[in-house]
């Protein structure tokens, strides 16, 4: 397995505040990382040190199988990136921002411009100043400044900021088409998770600067999303049935509710029935819930504000 | 780095820049004519080419010390302020070379401003002068090879104090100290000590600044590189 991004240990402190502590991120070759946090929680502090323009205090960054130093900048050329919000030179027309771009990036594929124009669909507004454009027109034209020397690693701070949700769907599919076919390693941030939910091979949460999960997406599909909900009078009963009959373990007694929640996907709901009715447990209902993933990030990223 | 100053060249507005040079000098020729036609104002200033020159030499570095703050703001000081220099230092390129480039065109500007204006403004002197007849004494060579090597020694020193208004400015990123700083500096080397004489007069004082001025765009330029943004 190549990885285009490792950190070990990344650490960022101000005024001996750690903002991003001990962050070991793993970003494989070719795929879609989401990066998923509140606002705040050190998502843009450690992509501005994966493009160095913050020097970490701690910690090591490997970006395309270089070691990151602070004086390190050859390794910019195969990245593109947005950082926080897109920044240009507003007196300037949006091509003349990109032609400056690519001459500093040492990329001189002159169609290369419009083409990038055109995959974000900004067109016929090359030659307005950027000053002009909206929130969402620079966001997409970032965007094709970020893509348009076809870079190996794409780092995207929140890019869909900004965009209206036709303009989420239109470079959602941009950004799968960019990794199938141009083999393109995406680095995506967001603080909502439905923007990246589709799209990511692996997600990785902050929260607070501190990486609390990273792992691919179909792990933790199957993981978190679905239980079985048993409404049932004597609970104490029915854990005894699940527990020594049906041998299973993974499941919580909700006792305010008067519910059960079985988070073990090998049984099915006849099992269950056919054990209660024979120990004669009265069964209120018995459903299939699917916990959202939206609700199980929630969940973990909030749960270190609960005081229990 | 040839390079770098190309780029650089193509975000400013290179036509407003020679126009402004050829304001700045038209200004000045002017300020020489309205003397020549005030009888006490020619007796005062035009009496003899040292004079003449002494004026020439405060107004063109006046003038372009205070436009290099323009530049400096336009150049570095807005890039930072306006954080374009965070999308600058995601290129491959070396930080240092980046903000050298930036620098030099802000001195090399300055230096050739002063040095063409200066024969600019004088040639036109000489023109009038031949019309209206300010001063009778003839130009010598000497003269005119002695004002050659100050001006050469003023136009580099010129090149180096256009950059102190980076300490000040670059503090907070901010455009007004930038310029607030440089016409400071202007007031205070050019205040009269006497009629003929200001700070200015001595070689030796725009030669320090100049190194100063140098100096502290190198120490401005070590720190941007080191920041965060």
């Amino acid at each position: 397995m190549t990885y285009i991004i490792r950190t070990h240990k990344l650490t960022k402190a101000y005024k001996g505040v750690e903002v991003v502590s001990d962050v070991n991120m793993n970003v494989k070759k070719g795929e879609i990382y989401g990066f998923l946090g509140p606002n705040g929680a050190g998502k843009t502090t450690v992509m501005k040190m994966l493009t160095n323009l913050v020097t970490p205090t701690g910690g090591e960054i490997e970006v395309l199988g270089k070691k990151l130093i602070p004086s390190s900048f050859e390794v910019l050329k195969r990245m593109g990136s947005i950082i926080e919000y897109p920044i240009f030179y507003e007196k300037l027309s949006a091509r003349k921002n990109l032609e400056l771009h690519c001459e500093y990036m040492g990329y001189y594929n002159k169609s290369a411009i419009s083409e990038a124009l055109n995959l974000v669909n900004l067109v016929n507004i090359e030659n307005q100043p950027v000053k002009e454009f909206s929130l969402g027109m620079k966001q997409r034209l970032a965007i094709a400044r970020a893509i348009i020397t076809k870079p190996d690693l794409l780092i995207l701070d929140e890019p869909v900021n900004g965009l209206d949700p036709l303009g989420i769907r239109e470079l959602r599919d941009l950004f799968i088409t960019l990794s199938s076919q141009y083999g393109m390693t995406i680095l995506i941030s967001s603080h909502i998770l439905g923007e990246i939910e589709q799209i990511a091979d692996t997600i990785g949460v902050i929260r607070k600067g501190k990486l609390l999960e990273e792992a691919s997406m179909d792990i933790i599909r199957n993981k978190h999303v679905e239980h079985l909900e048993l409404s049932v009078k004597e609970q104490t009963k029915a854990a005894f049935v699940l527990e020594n009959e049906l041998n299973i373990d993974n499941f919580r007694i909700k006792e305010q509710d008067g519910l059960i929640h079985i988070y073990d996907n090998n049984i099915s709901q006849n099992d269950i029935i056919q054990a209660m009715v024979t120990q004669q447990i009265e069964i209120g209902s018995i459903t299939k819930k699917s916990k959202s993933l939206e609700d199980y990030f929630l969940q973990l990223i909030e749960g270190g504000n609960q005081h229990a | 780095m040839r390079s770098l100053i190309k780029l650089e060249m193509r975000k400013m507005n290179i036509g407003s820049m020679v126009l402004t040079f050829l304001c700045i000098n038209a200004g000045i020729i002017g300020i020489f004519l309205l003397f020549g036609l005030d009888k006490d104002a020619r007796a005062e200033f035009l009496m003899n080419y040292e004079s003449v020159f002494m004026l020439m030499e405060i107004f063109i570095v006046a003038a372009f010390v205070i436009y290099a703050s323009v530049l400096l703001s336009h150049m570095i000081i807005e890039e930072f302020r306006d954080k374009t220099i965070s999308v600058l230092f995601m290129y491959p390129v070396n930080r240092k070379k980046l903000l050298v480039a930036k620098v030099l065109i802000v001195s090399m500007v300055t230096f050739i401003s002063v040095i063409l204006s200066n024969i600019i403004v004088f040639g036109s002197f000489a023109f009038f002068n031949s019309n209206f007849h300010y001063i009778s004494d003839p130009i010598t060579v000497d003269m005119l090879t002695e004002r050659a090597i100050r001006t050469l020694l003023i136009a580099i020193s010129s090149a180096g104090m256009s950059l102190i208004p980076l300490f000040f400015g670059m503090r907070k990123y901010s455009v007004p100290a930038t310029i607030t700083s440089s016409i400071l500096i202007i007031a205070v080397i050019f205040s009269s000590i006497d009629s003929s004489t200001n700070l200015y007069s001595f070689i030796t004082i725009p030669i320090s600044l100049g190194i100063v001025g140098f100096l502290i765009a190198y120490l401005v330029i070590t720190k941007a590189v080191k920041a965060d943004f």
